[in-house]
């Protein structure tokens, strides 16, 4: 999926989204890729993963190769105005920003091209190998995604609606763009996660690159440790092996039986997913992240990224 | 120092945040049974999040826009009873504005053309934040109804949970905005829409031809009904702010999650808004001590290389069922010393993590990391008692 040269991470939130598009751009720049990386929600999640300072709309190295942006619809505007209407002048007449942002809020997939066709522009200017897009959560994807095609159908004629074209050639070209929908062994991450490849296939023509599940529980037992681990845990054995072990091996199996438990359910929510993703077209790559959600951010980055760059390779 | 029985004996409001997947949908269920089951009041949740899962936990097969009660029946396995009643609705965004607009407009044909309207959709979808505004809107509305004693609303899963409570302000915003007068200029103000002209011109060339004109159109008709909604608008913020509004901040003890609720908790105060509870979620039982762990673990590792006792345990544990070989029960010693271990890396860090929780509220509540989902009404209330005792 890597050498795409855009990628949408996305999910329902809480997922640990920043963390994979972070993760992957680690990973890209591993492969010996140029990566731009870019935050949507500018809410400073990935300046943090990256432990940088504050990001802004123009790309910056933060490390060799891998640099970062942060999305934002003025911004975005202006350069569109700057770029395609070559009539920079207007962007700086006052009140624009208001009747942009009002008509933005009405019309259909406006806001949306803007800020996939900054993204797209990116992908168009190749500066950069592979365009990394730390997305918004499931309910807006579909939208920016489809933004160009809504557009079109919306305003018939005008300089807004010939952008579109180019934009939706990048995004439905397979070999150039994918979604990565990002999951936890959760139901309703899970089921957010079956929808929204669900509306993908259904409501564009832009491909789901891979699932991720994060946060997998490793397995605790193999199979014949299970028989032992059952035997122990027996009522009626408990008091021989706490009186040959100590009382405090209770302790020890109750939290081992929890990590039993979590992974028991993780498994059971992986096989939903699976199955729910069976009735659709086949997605390339379903990918099982471990869950180091208890490491600190830069180690989370560091063991994902490596941990990517093994499951893809 | 209150606790969680105290906040549900309150009558009003309480409004559940928190990032996502903390579990705040399930706490939120849990503070409603639990309020259901001890006290006599008439109880309601308000969910925005469809876990079928959850729906099914209060005995329904899916939750709709309209409140349903959760009959006593569900209760018939449980030792805990409903003593009030309990109903759940889930917050459905497209029903609840195509309600708003019918209650609003002034007349048949102002409602048909405003639902019928080709940008209406859209615009509900995004314009003022809708989601946000639909959810105070939808809990005003459940609140005037004077239906219920306690309504519990879990929030929007928005990064961002403040913007439901920016949400009503924004709308009143929203209609005494100058622009929002350009462009929908009445027979008064024709000077005004002269003014309009050059915002038309530049905008067609940005946009397209006639794509703000059609904006304008729909909005003129969306002004009609002004007067209904900066009322309720009003009305709504001030529900926000009255004394019976509790604000209950829910995480998990790990890092990404409990930055956000501090962030939260901040907001909520420069709103003037008291976060009364912060709500650890999943969190290691009490009982398992990292000491008590780690000393577990030593004498798991020391005793798996005693051939003897090795032998000597698995021969005691081998039955009918399980023929226990040493060198297995060794190997499974080892990996129960390990997980003890690295239970114990969780709970320093989880410890670690539980000052900054209680920092930022006046009341702290813990419920513990289940084994399974919450999939029945017990889970529910094992959920609701142990908050009330964490």
């Amino acid at each position: 999926m890597l050498d795409r040269k855009l990628l949408f991470i996305t999910g329902k939130g809480g997922v640990g989204k920043s963390t994979v598009a972070a993760s992957l751009a680690r990973a890209a720049v591993a492969q010996g890729k140029k990566v731009l990386l870019c935050e949507m929600d500018a809410k400073g999640a990935l300046s943090k993963l990256l432990q940088t300072t504050e990001l802004g709309f123009v790309p910056r190295e933060i490390s060799p190769n891998l640099s970062a942006m942060t999305m934002n619809t003025q911004d975005a505007l202006r350069e569109y105005v700057g770029i395609f209407l070559k009539t920079p002048f207007i962007a700086a007449i006052p009140g624009l920003a208001g009747i942009f942002d009002f008509v933005a809020d009405a019309a259909p997939g406006v806001k949306e091209v803007l800020v996939v066709g900054k993204l797209c522009y990116e992908v168009r200017k190749g500066n950069f190998d592979i365009v990394i897009v730390d997305a918004e959560s499931t309910g807006h994807i579909v939208a920016q995604v489809a933004a160009p095609t809504t557009l079109r159908n919306f305003v018939p004629i005008g300089p807004l609606n010939e952008q579109t074209l180019w934009m939706t050639e990048i995004l439905e070209d397979p070999q150039k763009t994918g979604v990565v929908v990002v999951a936890t062994c959760e139901e309703m991450a899970v089921n957010e996660a079956i929808d929204l490849v669900a509306a993908l296939q259904s409501k564009t023509n832009v491909d789901t690159a891979a699932i991720v599940v994060n946060r997998v529980p490793s397995e605790v037992f193999t199979k014949s440790q299970e028989v032992v681990f059952a035997q122990l845990n027996l009522a009626k054995n408990r008091s021989i092996v706490a009186k040959k072990i100590g009382s405090n091996i209770d302790l020890a199996l109750q939290a081992t039986d929890l990590g039993r438990a979590r992974r028991n359910l993780a498994t059971h929510h992986i096989s939903w997913l699976r199955r729910g993703l069976a009735e659709m077209r086949p997605i390339k790559d379903f990918l099982l992240l471990p869950d180091f959600s208890y490491e600190a951010s830069d180690v989370l980055v560091n063991k994902l990224s490596s941990e990517l760059e093994a499951e893809l390779s | 120092m209150t606790t969680i029985s105290e906040l549900i004996q309150r009558d009003g409001l309480v409004v559940v945040c928190g990032s996502g997947g903390v579990g705040k949908t399930s706490v939120s269920a849990a503070l409603g049974v639990l309020a259901a089951t001890q006290t006599q009041k008439r109880v309601l949740v308000l969910t925005v999040d469809p876990a079928k899962r959850l729906a099914n936990a209060l005995g329904l097969s899916a939750l709709g826009n309209t409140e349903v009660q959760i009959t006593p029946e569900l209760f018939k396995n449980s030792k805990t009873k409903l003593r009030g009643t309990l109903a759940a609705a889930m917050i459905d965004t497209k029903a609840s504005w195509d309600e708003l607009i019918i209650r609003h407009a002034p007349d048949e044909a102002t409602r048909n053309t405003v639902l019928q309207n080709s940008l209406y959709k859209n615009l509900t979808e995004r314009f003022v934040h809708s989601h946000d505004y639909i959810a105070v809107e939808r809990l005003y509305q459940a609140h005037a109804s004077g239906a219920y004693d306690l309504i519990i609303v879990d929030t929007p899963p928005s990064r961002n949970a403040l913007t439901i409570l920016d949400a009503p302000k924004r709308m009143q915003d929203f209609f005494s905005s100058r622009l929002l007068k350009l462009l929908t200029p009445s027979s008064q103000w024709q000077l005004l829409a002269l003014a309009a002209k050059p915002f038309y011109e530049i905008a067609d060339r940005l946009l397209g031809k006639g794509l703000l004109r059609d904006v304008a159109e729909f909005f003129t008709l969306f002004r009609t009904m002004e007067t209904g909604f900066v009322e309720r608008a009003r009305n709504v913020e001030q529900l926000l702010h009255d004394s019976k509004t509790s604000f209950v901040v829910v995480t998990t003890l790990e890092d990404a999650p409990l930055s956000e609720a501090e962030f939260l908790s901040t907001a909520l105060k420069e709103r003037n808004f008291i976060t009364s509870f912060a709500i650890a979620n999943r969190v290691i039982p009490k009982e398992l001590t990292s000491a008590a762990l780690l000393e577990q673990a030593e004498v798991l590792k020391r005793l798996r290389n005693n051939a003897e006792f090795t032998s000597e345990l698995a021969s005691t544990l081998t039955s009918s069922e399980a023929e226990i070989d040493a060198s297995l029960l060794s190997q499974t010693m080892a990996t129960i010393a390990n997980y003890a271990q690295a239970t114990t890396q969780i709970i320093e860090h989880q410890t670690a993590l539980t000052d900054r929780v209680a920092a930022f509220a006046d009341n702290f509540a813990s419920a513990p990391m289940l084994e399974t989902d919450i999939a029945d009404i017990n889970g529910l209330i094992a959920l609701g008692e142990s908050l009330n005792i964490g």
